[in-house]
């Protein structure tokens, strides 16, 4: 028994101390908001990574994480279970009350400005990285992406764009002014065609006199609007210059949307199609 | 339903039988709901949340301040959902009669929409009165509530003998009048409030806090104990409103208090957990065909119905997604709505 104690004991302390560690080392961090999810995997923090909200789809890794509800949404337990030590919430992560529950569970909670401006972008990966002791690659990361702005080459047509999103097939809204995508077009180059403030439902006139040059579409919202071939032949949209010259690109939703890591790339490809 | 609840007097063998069954389920439903969830509960830290013993400090905030809170809300939303919509089916004599179709929870969440779309910008020096912030939403949902039901009532009572007709009517026009301002709210409003808006429409209890509910509760169990003091009147109603003004009611009066107690029942109750259907409406009917008609046995039978429906779905809502929720509301539609068909139908005839 004597024996077995002697044996028992040390395992014990080494056990402890090796917790003891690991806690100290590194955040249990749960990241609500697809942008911030991405930042941090750009950051190097995705091990430390224990759960996400349900948009968190980029990089493949996320796939295996517990997703804990959509960020707007949210339930407190869900969020507790994964035992986060720190909260990374996006602009719009949600509702305040549940955050403010995670805060008086002792969980410390980091939530983020909107800005979509390549600035906001800066912003919120050095306040992630500041936030998970990770200044260093925060700066670097954020330099990175300004320096990668800088290389996307001018484009002096400034063509006319519209972004559509859909609730249903035939059923399109598209964006105006302050929105991500508005900020996404002028950083391409483009000027954007639909003249409201915010998501606003498409009427067919008000596409026409949009006249835009390229309709582009998010890749997250191509299926609910019944696919490609659908939104050519939409009655609202069939007239407009776009769609008779068949320009309706298909843009990538979460790297251009995201006002993340690859922002510049996607700024980059969209100004490359529509020159 | 006149004849019926003359014919067919509550027997109190089968309403106790009901009382014990519906309170023993409830008092099932409590526990479970305590013990189960996404973060995993010994049955130490149940007893440490009520002041038993020693327990995980984690586990009893989550006790004490999510589950407990989110319980209690459940319980006090779905009684008084329940009464309101038994009291409301009595007095229009209608068995399609409930807080919807009144235009009081329409009246309700169009409160609701005023302060997601408007409440920054209009609203701004009130909110920063801080401890006057938690009570904007539920503020304007009440005043929403209680704006559509002084219409149905004001407008109602103008129509005499045919008041309660009447009334029905002008409920259908105070729910179109709240969806279209609701609708015009989220045109005006940003992505981010219109997303806000119509998540907090689905009904959930997952964002509930003390502060919030702390006044809520207080006035549903108002609202509860004014709505269960007029069973006696309901009954009395039952027979006819002729017969029952002959009998001494005064239903202009029940008319009036009832509609002031619905409005505190569902704003109170829209307030702190959004739309959540079908409660008010299923409950009733389902202890109507146990118990039979008489609102004495019948609406304290439906507020602990109500309160073990809503508890219930609730624990369903949280379990089965794991380890994210499903929103109250959902759970209530989707299994309420077929439960409710396939009663009807099992009933035909005893309804008709």
């Amino acid at each position: 028994m004597r024996k077995f104690a002697a044996f028992l004991l040390p395992v014990l302390l080494l056990a402890g101390a090796v917790g003891a560690g690991a806690a100290k080392a590194a955040d249990r961090i749960v990241s609500l908001g697809s942008d911030t999810t991405e930042i941090l995997f750009a950051l190097g923090k995705g091990g430390a990574i224990v759960g996400v909200d349900d948009t968190s789809m980029f990089p493949a890794a996320t796939r295996k994480l517990p997703k804990l509800g959509y960020f707007r949404a949210l339930a407190p337990e869900p969020i507790l279970a994964a035992r986060p030590t720190l909260v990374i919430a996006a602009n719009g992560a949600g509702p305040e009350a549940v955050l403010s529950k995670l805060g008086q569970a002792g969980v410390k909670v980091i939530r983020l400005d909107e800005d979509y401006r390549v600035a906001g972008a800066q912003a919120k990966v050095r306040a992630i990285a500041a936030a998970t002791g990770a200044k260093a690659q925060g700066d670097k990361l954020a330099a990175d992406i300004g320096a990668r702005m800088a290389k996307v080459p001018a484009n002096p047509k400034q063509p006319r764009m519209l972004l559509i999103l859909a609730q249903a097939p035939g059923r399109l809204i598209a964006a105006g002014s302050g929105t991500a995508a508005d900020s996404f077009i002028r950083l391409s180059g483009g000027s954007n065609a639909f003249p409201g403030n915010g998501y606003k439902p498409l009427s067919a006139e008000g596409a026409l006199a949009a006249k835009p040059d390229y309709i582009l579409i998010p890749s997250h919202v191509l299926g609910l609007a019944g696919g490609l071939d659908t939104i050519r032949k939409d009655p609202a949209l069939a007239r407009t210059p776009a769609a008779q010259a068949g320009r309706i690109i298909v843009i990538d939703s979460l790297s251009a949307l995201n006002f993340g890591p690859r922002l510049p790339e996607a700024v980059a490809k969209l100004a490359q199609q529509t020159r | 339903m006149a004849s019926a609840a003359l014919r067919q007097p509550a027997s109190p063998g089968r309403t106790t039988v009901a009382g014990v069954a519906l309170g023993g389920l409830l008092l099932l439903s409590i526990v479970l709901n305590l013990r189960f969830g996404a973060v995993p509960i010994a049955t130490a830290d149940m007893l440490a949340a009520f002041g038993l013993g020693e327990g995980d400090p984690g586990n009893v905030m989550v006790l004490r301040e999510i589950r407990l809170p989110r319980l209690l809300s459940a319980i006090a939303v779905g009684a008084t959902l329940a009464l309101a919509g038994s009291a409301l089916q009595a007095l229009f004599r209608n068995p399609l009669a409930e807080p919807g179709l009144l235009g009081v929870s329409t009246g309700a969440a169009m409160g609701a929409a005023v302060w997601f779309v408007l409440g920054a910008a209009l609203l701004a020096p009130l909110a920063a009165i801080l401890w006057l912030k938690p009570f904007l939403l539920p503020g304007l949902a009440f005043l929403g509530a209680l704006i559509s039901i002084l219409l149905v009532l004001s407008l109602g009572r103008r129509g005499g003998s045919g008041a309660t007709v009447l009334m029905l009517l002008v409920g259908i026009g105070v729910n179109a009048i709240g969806a279209a301002i609701i609708g015009l709210a989220t045109f005006m409003g940003t992505d981010t409030e219109m997303r806000a808006l119509s998540i907090w429409l689905l009904g959930s209890f997952a964002q509930v806090e003390w502060h919030v509910l702390g006044p809520a509760l207080l006035l549903m169990g108002i609202a509860a104990i004014g709505l269960l003091s007029t069973a006696r009147l309901l009954d009395l109603l039952a027979l006819g409103e002729a017969e029952a003004r002959h009998l001494g009611v005064d239903t202009d009066k029940l008319r009036r208090r009832l509609g002031v107690l619905t409005a505190i029942a569902v704003g109170a109750s829209v307030s702190i957990s959004g739309i959540i259907g079908f409660v008010g409406l299923v409950v009733p009917h389902m202890i109507r065909l146990a118990v039979g008609p008489a609102h004495r046995a019948l609406m304290p039978l439906a507020a602990l119905g109500g309160a073990l429906a809503l508890s219930a779905a609730d624990l369903v809502g949280r379990l089965i997604a794991l380890p994210a929720e499903l929103p109250v509301g959902i759970v209530t539609a989707l299994v309420g709505a077929p439960l409710f068909i396939a009663m009807l139908l099992r009933n035909v005839r005893r309804l008709a």
